[in-house]
Protein backbone atom coordinates (compact mmCIF):
# COMPACT_ATOMS: atom_id res chain seq x y z
CA UNK A 1 0.00 0.00 0.00
CA UNK A 2 1.42 3.37 -0.95
CA UNK A 3 1.65 6.18 1.58
CA UNK A 4 -0.46 8.61 -0.44
CA UNK A 5 -3.91 6.95 -0.21
CA UNK A 6 -3.33 6.29 3.52
CA UNK A 7 -2.42 9.91 3.95
CA UNK A 8 -5.59 11.03 2.17
CA UNK A 9 -7.68 8.59 4.20
CA UNK A 10 -6.07 9.82 7.38
CA UNK A 11 -6.79 13.42 6.51
CA UNK A 12 -10.45 12.57 5.88
CA UNK A 13 -10.60 10.58 9.10
CA UNK A 14 -9.05 13.41 11.07
CA UNK A 15 -11.46 15.86 9.49
CA UNK A 16 -14.35 13.61 10.50
CA UNK A 17 -12.87 13.38 14.00
CA UNK A 18 -12.69 17.14 14.15
CA UNK A 19 -16.35 17.35 13.18
CA UNK A 20 -17.25 14.61 15.69
CA UNK A 21 -15.39 16.43 18.47
CA UNK A 22 -17.08 19.73 17.58
CA UNK A 23 -20.52 18.12 17.44
CA UNK A 24 -19.82 16.23 20.70
CA UNK A 25 -18.86 19.48 22.41
CA UNK A 26 -21.93 21.29 21.10
CA UNK A 27 -24.20 18.43 22.22
CA UNK A 28 -22.41 18.29 25.59
CA UNK A 29 -22.88 22.00 26.24
CA UNK A 30 -26.47 21.99 24.99
CA UNK A 31 -27.29 19.05 27.29
CA UNK A 32 -25.58 20.66 30.28
CA UNK A 33 -27.12 24.08 29.71
CA UNK A 34 -30.63 22.68 29.20
CA UNK A 35 -30.28 20.43 32.26
CA UNK A 36 -29.00 23.40 34.26
CA UNK A 37 -32.00 25.45 33.15
CA UNK A 38 -34.32 22.57 34.04
CA UNK A 39 -32.80 22.36 37.54
CA UNK A 40 -33.06 26.13 37.99
CA UNK A 41 -36.66 26.04 36.80
CA UNK A 42 -37.60 23.21 39.13
CA UNK A 43 -35.84 24.98 42.02
CA UNK A 44 -37.71 28.15 41.25
CA UNK A 45 -40.98 26.25 41.07
CA UNK A 46 -40.19 24.53 44.37
CA UNK A 47 -39.37 27.90 45.90
CA UNK A 48 -42.60 29.39 44.59
CA UNK A 49 -44.51 26.37 45.83
CA UNK A 50 -42.99 26.68 49.29
CA UNK A 51 -43.74 30.41 49.25
CA UNK A 52 -47.33 29.62 48.30
CA UNK A 53 -47.51 27.06 51.09
CA UNK A 54 -46.01 29.59 53.45
CA UNK A 55 -48.65 32.09 52.40
CA UNK A 56 -51.35 29.52 53.00
CA UNK A 57 -49.98 28.80 56.44
CA UNK A 58 -49.70 32.49 57.18
CA UNK A 59 -53.27 33.02 56.04
CA UNK A 60 -54.42 30.12 58.17
CA UNK A 61 -52.52 31.52 61.13
CA UNK A 62 -54.02 34.95 60.53
CA UNK A 63 -57.52 33.52 60.35
CA UNK A 64 -56.91 31.73 63.63
CA UNK A 65 -55.54 34.91 65.19
CA UNK A 66 -58.95 36.56 64.92
CA UNK A 67 -60.60 34.01 67.14
CA UNK A 68 -59.30 35.21 70.52
CA UNK A 69 -60.43 38.73 69.79
CA UNK A 70 -63.94 37.63 68.98
CA UNK A 71 -64.05 35.08 71.81
CA UNK A 72 -62.98 37.74 74.27
CA UNK A 73 -65.83 40.05 73.27
CA UNK A 74 -68.44 37.30 73.22
CA UNK A 75 -67.47 35.91 76.60
CA UNK A 76 -67.64 39.42 77.97
CA UNK A 77 -71.23 39.66 76.69
CA UNK A 78 -72.18 36.32 78.27
CA UNK A 79 -70.59 37.44 81.50
CA UNK A 80 -72.67 40.60 81.25
CA UNK A 81 -75.94 38.58 81.03
CA UNK A 82 -74.90 36.33 83.90
CA UNK A 83 -74.10 39.35 86.01
CA UNK A 84 -77.58 40.67 85.23
CA UNK A 85 -78.93 37.25 86.22
CA UNK A 86 -80.63 36.76 82.86
CA UNK A 87 -80.22 33.01 82.72
CA UNK A 88 -82.33 32.33 79.62
CA UNK A 89 -80.65 35.03 77.62
CA UNK A 90 -77.21 33.92 78.74
CA UNK A 91 -78.10 30.32 77.79
CA UNK A 92 -79.35 31.43 74.40
CA UNK A 93 -76.29 33.55 73.95
CA UNK A 94 -74.05 30.66 74.93
CA UNK A 95 -75.90 28.33 72.59
CA UNK A 96 -75.58 30.69 69.64
CA UNK A 97 -72.03 31.42 70.55
CA UNK A 98 -71.02 27.75 70.68
CA UNK A 99 -72.66 27.15 67.29
CA UNK A 100 -70.92 30.15 65.81
CA UNK A 101 -67.64 29.22 67.41
CA UNK A 102 -67.85 25.72 65.98
CA UNK A 103 -68.51 26.95 62.46
CA UNK A 104 -65.85 29.59 62.98
CA UNK A 105 -63.24 26.92 63.69
CA UNK A 106 -64.41 24.69 60.88
CA UNK A 107 -64.36 27.49 58.34
CA UNK A 108 -61.05 28.96 59.48
CA UNK A 109 -59.30 25.77 58.32
CA UNK A 110 -60.52 26.36 54.78
CA UNK A 111 -58.92 28.80 52.34
CA UNK A 112 -62.21 29.61 50.73
CA UNK A 113 -65.83 29.11 51.65
CA UNK A 114 -69.05 29.75 49.77
CA UNK A 115 -70.82 33.09 49.95
CA UNK A 116 -73.66 31.29 51.64
CA UNK A 117 -71.40 30.03 54.43
CA UNK A 118 -69.92 33.49 54.91
CA UNK A 119 -73.39 35.02 54.86
CA UNK A 120 -74.70 32.54 57.46
CA UNK A 121 -71.69 33.12 59.65
CA UNK A 122 -72.17 36.87 59.50
CA UNK A 123 -75.86 36.47 60.24
CA UNK A 124 -75.06 34.37 63.31
CA UNK A 125 -72.39 36.74 64.38
CA UNK A 126 -74.59 39.82 63.98
CA UNK A 127 -77.41 38.10 65.88
CA UNK A 128 -75.03 37.50 68.77
CA UNK A 129 -73.76 41.06 68.65
CA UNK A 130 -77.36 42.25 68.55
CA UNK A 131 -77.89 40.38 71.81
CA UNK A 132 -74.85 42.07 73.25
CA UNK A 133 -75.70 45.60 72.10
CA UNK A 134 -79.48 45.16 72.37
CA UNK A 135 -81.26 48.26 71.06
CA UNK A 136 -78.05 50.03 70.33
CA UNK A 137 -77.46 47.91 67.26
CA UNK A 138 -79.52 47.08 64.24
CA UNK A 139 -78.25 45.22 61.26
CA UNK A 140 -79.24 44.43 57.74
CA UNK A 141 -77.89 41.76 55.43
CA UNK A 142 -78.70 42.14 51.74
CA UNK A 143 -77.90 39.60 49.08
CA UNK A 144 -78.25 40.31 45.38
CA UNK A 145 -80.67 37.80 43.87
CA UNK A 146 -78.53 37.48 40.77
CA UNK A 147 -75.49 36.54 42.82
CA UNK A 148 -74.60 32.86 43.04
CA UNK A 149 -74.58 31.63 46.66
CA UNK A 150 -71.92 29.07 45.80
CA UNK A 151 -69.29 31.54 44.62
CA UNK A 152 -66.13 31.36 46.73
CA UNK A 153 -64.84 33.95 49.14
CA UNK A 154 -61.69 33.93 51.31
CA UNK A 155 -62.93 32.42 54.54
CA UNK A 156 -63.77 34.69 57.47
CA UNK A 157 -62.55 37.82 55.74
CA UNK A 158 -65.71 39.84 56.31
CA UNK A 159 -66.32 39.00 59.96
CA UNK A 160 -63.43 41.09 61.37
CA UNK A 161 -64.53 44.05 59.22
CA UNK A 162 -68.07 43.76 60.57
CA UNK A 163 -66.60 43.37 64.03
CA UNK A 164 -64.61 46.59 63.55
CA UNK A 165 -67.75 48.38 62.32
CA UNK A 166 -69.57 47.42 65.51
CA UNK A 167 -66.76 47.86 68.01
CA UNK A 168 -65.31 51.08 66.64
CA UNK A 169 -68.22 52.61 64.75
CA UNK A 170 -71.41 51.75 66.61
CA UNK A 171 -70.01 51.13 70.10
CA UNK A 172 -69.01 54.76 70.61
CA UNK A 173 -72.24 56.13 69.16
CA UNK A 174 -74.86 57.30 71.63
CA UNK A 175 -77.90 56.47 69.45
CA UNK A 176 -78.84 53.24 67.72
CA UNK A 177 -76.44 52.28 65.01
CA UNK A 178 -76.96 50.35 61.81
CA UNK A 179 -74.57 47.91 60.20
CA UNK A 180 -75.43 47.03 56.65
CA UNK A 181 -73.72 44.23 54.76
CA UNK A 182 -74.50 44.11 51.07
CA UNK A 183 -73.48 41.40 48.64
CA UNK A 184 -73.79 42.57 45.05
CA UNK A 185 -73.01 40.93 41.75
CA UNK A 186 -70.81 42.85 39.31
CA UNK A 187 -70.38 40.21 36.63
CA UNK A 188 -70.41 36.45 36.45
CA UNK A 189 -67.08 36.07 38.26
CA UNK A 190 -66.96 39.42 40.03
CA UNK A 191 -68.90 40.61 43.00
CA UNK A 192 -68.60 43.20 45.68
CA UNK A 193 -69.34 43.30 49.36
CA UNK A 194 -70.12 46.59 51.06
CA UNK A 195 -69.96 46.81 54.83
CA UNK A 196 -71.21 50.14 56.06
CA UNK A 197 -72.11 51.55 59.42
CA UNK A 198 -73.50 54.87 60.56
CA UNK A 199 -71.22 55.00 63.54
CA UNK A 200 -68.75 57.68 64.59
CA UNK A 201 -66.59 57.32 61.51
CA UNK A 202 -62.94 56.68 60.93
CA UNK A 203 -61.48 59.95 62.19
CA UNK A 204 -63.29 59.99 65.52
CA UNK A 205 -62.67 56.30 66.04
CA UNK A 206 -58.96 56.84 65.40
CA UNK A 207 -58.85 59.75 67.81
CA UNK A 208 -60.62 57.73 70.49
CA UNK A 209 -58.34 54.85 69.94
CA UNK A 210 -55.23 56.99 70.28
CA UNK A 211 -56.53 58.34 73.59
CA UNK A 212 -57.28 54.85 74.92
CA UNK A 213 -53.72 53.52 74.33
CA UNK A 214 -55.10 50.09 73.39
CA UNK A 215 -53.10 47.79 71.17
CA UNK A 216 -55.50 44.94 70.49
CA UNK A 217 -57.44 46.82 67.80
CA UNK A 218 -54.25 47.72 66.07
CA UNK A 219 -53.41 44.05 65.97
CA UNK A 220 -56.82 43.17 64.55
CA UNK A 221 -56.47 45.77 61.79
CA UNK A 222 -52.92 44.67 61.14
CA UNK A 223 -54.09 41.09 60.83
CA UNK A 224 -56.72 42.16 58.30
CA UNK A 225 -54.12 44.17 56.43
CA UNK A 226 -51.75 41.21 56.38
CA UNK A 227 -54.49 38.93 55.13
CA UNK A 228 -55.36 41.31 52.33
CA UNK A 229 -51.69 41.63 51.44
CA UNK A 230 -51.26 37.87 51.34
CA UNK A 231 -54.38 37.57 49.22
CA UNK A 232 -52.64 39.74 46.63
CA UNK A 233 -50.41 36.80 45.81
CA UNK A 234 -53.36 34.43 45.75
CA UNK A 235 -54.08 32.62 42.52
CA UNK A 236 -57.74 32.33 43.43
CA UNK A 237 -58.76 35.92 43.99
CA UNK A 238 -57.99 39.45 43.24
CA UNK A 239 -59.35 41.50 46.11
CA UNK A 240 -59.72 45.24 45.98
CA UNK A 241 -60.20 46.73 49.44
CA UNK A 242 -61.35 50.31 50.08
CA UNK A 243 -62.30 52.00 53.31
CA UNK A 244 -64.02 55.40 53.29
CA UNK A 245 -65.61 57.86 55.66
CA UNK A 246 -69.34 58.32 54.93
CA UNK A 247 -69.53 62.07 54.84
CA UNK A 248 -73.27 62.64 54.44
CA UNK A 249 -74.70 60.20 56.97
CA UNK A 250 -71.56 59.65 58.98
CA UNK A 251 -69.89 56.33 59.63
CA UNK A 252 -67.61 54.15 57.58
CA UNK A 253 -67.96 52.20 54.37
CA UNK A 254 -65.72 49.30 53.45
CA UNK A 255 -65.95 48.08 49.88
CA UNK A 256 -64.42 44.81 48.82
CA UNK A 257 -64.42 43.82 45.17
CA UNK A 258 -63.69 40.18 44.53
CA UNK A 259 -62.50 39.00 41.18
CA UNK A 260 -62.39 35.22 40.97
CA UNK A 261 -59.31 34.19 39.03
CA UNK A 262 -59.68 30.42 39.01
CA UNK B 1 11.38 22.96 18.14
CA UNK B 2 8.20 23.70 16.19
CA UNK B 3 5.62 26.36 17.06
CA UNK B 4 3.17 23.64 18.06
CA UNK B 5 5.71 22.11 20.46
CA UNK B 6 6.37 25.54 21.95
CA UNK B 7 2.62 26.09 22.45
CA UNK B 8 2.13 22.67 24.09
CA UNK B 9 5.14 23.00 26.38
CA UNK B 10 4.06 26.53 27.28
CA UNK B 11 0.60 25.23 28.18
CA UNK B 12 2.08 22.47 30.35
CA UNK B 13 4.39 25.04 31.98
CA UNK B 14 1.51 27.47 32.60
CA UNK B 15 -0.58 24.65 34.06
CA UNK B 16 2.23 23.67 36.42
CA UNK B 17 2.85 27.28 37.37
CA UNK B 18 -0.85 27.78 38.17
CA UNK B 19 -0.85 24.59 40.23
CA UNK B 20 2.12 25.82 42.25
CA UNK B 21 0.78 29.37 42.66
CA UNK B 22 -2.72 28.21 43.61
CA UNK B 23 -1.59 25.21 45.61
CA UNK B 24 -2.89 26.64 48.87
CA UNK B 25 -6.35 27.10 47.35
CA UNK B 26 -6.49 23.78 45.51
CA UNK B 27 -4.71 21.53 47.99
CA UNK B 28 -7.98 20.19 49.35
CA UNK B 29 -9.69 19.88 45.97
CA UNK B 30 -9.55 17.38 43.13
CA UNK B 31 -7.27 19.72 41.14
CA UNK B 32 -4.33 19.01 43.43
CA UNK B 33 -3.61 15.65 41.76
CA UNK B 34 -2.66 17.45 38.56
CA UNK B 35 0.64 18.57 40.06
CA UNK B 36 1.77 14.94 39.97
CA UNK B 37 0.54 14.55 36.42
CA UNK B 38 2.17 17.71 35.13
CA UNK B 39 5.52 16.97 36.78
CA UNK B 40 5.36 13.42 35.38
CA UNK B 41 4.60 14.64 31.87
CA UNK B 42 7.40 17.22 31.95
CA UNK B 43 9.88 14.57 33.07
CA UNK B 44 8.74 12.09 30.42
CA UNK B 45 8.82 14.74 27.68
CA UNK B 46 12.37 15.62 28.69
CA UNK B 47 13.39 11.98 28.63
CA UNK B 48 11.67 11.58 25.20
CA UNK B 49 13.63 14.54 23.88
CA UNK B 50 16.90 13.16 25.21
CA UNK B 51 16.19 9.69 23.84
CA UNK B 52 15.44 11.10 20.40
CA UNK B 53 18.66 13.08 20.42
CA UNK B 54 20.68 10.10 21.66
CA UNK B 55 19.16 7.19 19.73
CA UNK B 56 16.78 8.78 17.21
CA UNK B 57 13.89 6.81 18.68
CA UNK B 58 11.66 7.70 21.59
CA UNK B 59 8.67 5.46 20.89
CA UNK B 60 9.13 3.58 24.16
CA UNK B 61 8.98 6.83 26.12
CA UNK B 62 5.71 7.82 24.45
CA UNK B 63 4.37 4.34 25.14
CA UNK B 64 5.19 4.96 28.80
CA UNK B 65 3.54 8.40 28.50
CA UNK B 66 0.36 6.68 27.29
CA UNK B 67 0.44 4.26 30.25
CA UNK B 68 1.13 7.09 32.69
CA UNK B 69 -1.68 9.25 31.27
CA UNK B 70 -4.19 6.41 31.26
CA UNK B 71 -3.49 5.32 34.83
CA UNK B 72 -3.32 8.88 36.12
CA UNK B 73 -6.67 9.77 34.56
CA UNK B 74 -8.24 6.57 35.91
CA UNK B 75 -6.87 7.41 39.37
CA UNK B 76 -8.14 10.99 39.11
CA UNK B 77 -11.55 9.90 37.84
CA UNK B 78 -11.76 7.42 40.73
CA UNK B 79 -11.35 10.42 43.04
CA UNK B 80 -14.26 12.31 41.51
CA UNK B 81 -16.66 9.49 40.68
CA UNK B 82 -19.22 8.38 43.23
CA UNK B 83 -19.82 4.90 41.87
CA UNK B 84 -16.45 3.17 41.55
CA UNK B 85 -17.68 -0.16 40.19
CA UNK B 86 -16.89 0.89 36.60
CA UNK B 87 -13.46 2.14 37.62
CA UNK B 88 -12.56 -1.23 39.19
CA UNK B 89 -13.84 -3.27 36.24
CA UNK B 90 -12.26 -1.08 33.60
CA UNK B 91 -8.95 -0.79 35.49
CA UNK B 92 -8.76 -4.58 35.58
CA UNK B 93 -9.48 -4.85 31.85
CA UNK B 94 -6.90 -2.16 31.11
CA UNK B 95 -4.26 -3.86 33.23
CA UNK B 96 -4.90 -7.17 31.46
CA UNK B 97 -4.52 -5.37 28.14
CA UNK B 98 -1.33 -3.75 29.36
CA UNK B 99 0.10 -7.19 30.12
CA UNK B 100 -1.01 -8.50 26.72
CA UNK B 101 0.42 -5.43 25.03
CA UNK B 102 3.77 -5.93 26.79
CA UNK B 103 3.80 -9.56 25.67
CA UNK B 104 2.64 -9.19 22.07
CA UNK B 105 3.77 -5.70 21.07
CA UNK B 106 7.25 -4.35 20.61
CA UNK B 107 7.27 -1.28 22.79
CA UNK B 108 10.68 -0.14 21.62
CA UNK B 109 9.81 -0.04 17.92
CA UNK B 110 6.02 0.25 17.76
CA UNK B 111 3.24 2.07 19.52
CA UNK B 112 1.29 0.05 22.10
CA UNK B 113 -1.89 0.08 20.04
CA UNK B 114 -3.65 -2.65 22.04
CA UNK B 115 -3.20 -0.86 25.34
CA UNK B 116 -3.85 2.56 23.85
CA UNK B 117 -7.09 1.52 22.20
CA UNK B 118 -8.38 -0.03 25.41
CA UNK B 119 -7.28 3.01 27.42
CA UNK B 120 -9.14 5.28 25.02
CA UNK B 121 -12.38 3.33 25.37
CA UNK B 122 -11.92 3.17 29.16
CA UNK B 123 -11.45 6.94 29.32
CA UNK B 124 -14.48 7.67 27.16
CA UNK B 125 -16.66 5.33 29.26
CA UNK B 126 -15.41 6.80 32.56
CA UNK B 127 -15.84 10.37 31.36
CA UNK B 128 -19.42 9.57 30.36
CA UNK B 129 -19.93 7.92 33.76
CA UNK B 130 -18.79 11.18 35.29
CA UNK B 131 -21.19 13.16 33.06
CA UNK B 132 -24.08 10.91 34.08
CA UNK B 133 -23.31 11.42 37.77
CA UNK B 134 -22.71 15.12 37.23
CA UNK B 135 -26.02 15.57 35.40
CA UNK B 136 -27.78 14.13 38.44
CA UNK B 137 -26.06 16.43 40.92
CA UNK B 138 -26.86 20.01 41.88
CA UNK B 139 -23.27 21.05 41.10
CA UNK B 140 -24.37 21.05 37.47
CA UNK B 141 -25.89 24.50 37.97
CA UNK B 142 -22.40 25.97 38.08
CA UNK B 143 -20.78 23.60 35.61
CA UNK B 144 -18.93 26.44 33.92
CA UNK B 145 -16.85 26.94 37.07
CA UNK B 146 -16.56 23.27 37.89
CA UNK B 147 -12.94 22.07 37.55
CA UNK B 148 -13.97 18.43 37.20
CA UNK B 149 -16.20 19.25 34.25
CA UNK B 150 -13.43 21.08 32.39
CA UNK B 151 -10.75 18.50 33.09
CA UNK B 152 -12.96 15.59 32.02
CA UNK B 153 -14.01 17.48 28.88
CA UNK B 154 -10.33 18.00 28.04
CA UNK B 155 -9.72 14.28 28.53
CA UNK B 156 -12.75 13.43 26.37
CA UNK B 157 -11.62 15.64 23.48
CA UNK B 158 -8.10 14.26 23.67
CA UNK B 159 -9.15 10.61 23.59
CA UNK B 160 -11.94 11.11 21.06
CA UNK B 161 -9.40 12.69 18.74
CA UNK B 162 -6.82 10.03 19.55
CA UNK B 163 -9.15 7.20 18.55
CA UNK B 164 -8.89 7.46 14.73
CA UNK B 165 -5.14 8.02 14.94
CA UNK B 166 -4.79 4.69 16.72
CA UNK B 167 -6.41 2.97 13.75
CA UNK B 168 -3.58 4.26 11.59
CA UNK B 169 -0.74 3.95 14.06
CA UNK B 170 -0.04 0.40 12.86
CA UNK B 171 0.38 1.75 9.36
CA UNK B 172 2.89 4.40 10.31
CA UNK B 173 5.75 4.90 7.98
CA UNK B 174 8.27 7.69 7.75
CA UNK B 175 6.00 10.05 5.85
CA UNK B 176 3.15 9.76 8.34
CA UNK B 177 4.94 9.88 11.66
CA UNK B 178 5.26 13.65 11.62
CA UNK B 179 1.58 14.08 10.78
CA UNK B 180 0.61 11.78 13.64
CA UNK B 181 2.71 13.75 16.09
CA UNK B 182 1.27 17.01 14.78
CA UNK B 183 -2.30 15.77 15.22
CA UNK B 184 -1.57 14.46 18.71
CA UNK B 185 0.07 17.81 19.39
CA UNK B 186 -3.10 19.63 18.38
CA UNK B 187 -5.12 17.35 20.65
CA UNK B 188 -2.84 18.34 23.51
CA UNK B 189 -3.99 21.97 23.18
CA UNK B 190 -7.60 21.40 24.35
CA UNK B 191 -6.37 18.86 26.93
CA UNK B 192 -3.98 21.25 28.65
CA UNK B 193 -6.15 24.26 27.88
CA UNK B 194 -9.04 22.68 29.74
CA UNK B 195 -6.74 21.49 32.53
CA UNK B 196 -5.64 25.13 32.93
CA UNK B 197 -9.30 26.21 33.06
CA UNK B 198 -9.90 23.49 35.69
CA UNK B 199 -6.95 24.76 37.71
CA UNK B 200 -8.16 28.36 37.75
CA UNK B 201 -11.70 27.31 38.70
CA UNK B 202 -12.70 27.81 42.32
CA UNK B 203 -11.59 24.98 44.56
CA UNK B 204 -14.11 22.18 44.68
CA UNK B 205 -13.96 20.10 47.82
Amino acid sequence: MSSKPINADLVILLAITGVVITVAMIVLFVVFISKKNAILKSRLEAKLQSEREMHQLELQALRSQMNPHFVHNSLNAIQYYIQRNEVELSEEYLNRFSKLFRSFFELSRKDTISLKEEYNLLENYLAIEKMRFEDKLTYKLSFDKKLDWDLPIPSLLLQPIVENAINHGIFHKSETGLVHVLFKQLSEQNYKVIIEDDGIGLKKSKALFEKSNKTITHRSSAVLKDRLKLLESSELFQVDYKIKERKKVGGTRVTLIFKILN
Amino acid sequence: MTTLEIIIRSLIGIALLITLVRFKQIKRGSQRYFILYLVGIILLETVAELCFKQWGNNVIVYNIVDVFMAYFFIYWLSKILINLRWVYILSLILTLNLILSMIFENWIEDFNVLFLFTATLVMIVLVFRFYIEFLKSDELIEFKTNPQFWATTGILIFYLGYLPIQVYISKIDGSLTQMMYTTIGYLNIPLYGFIIVALVCPQNR
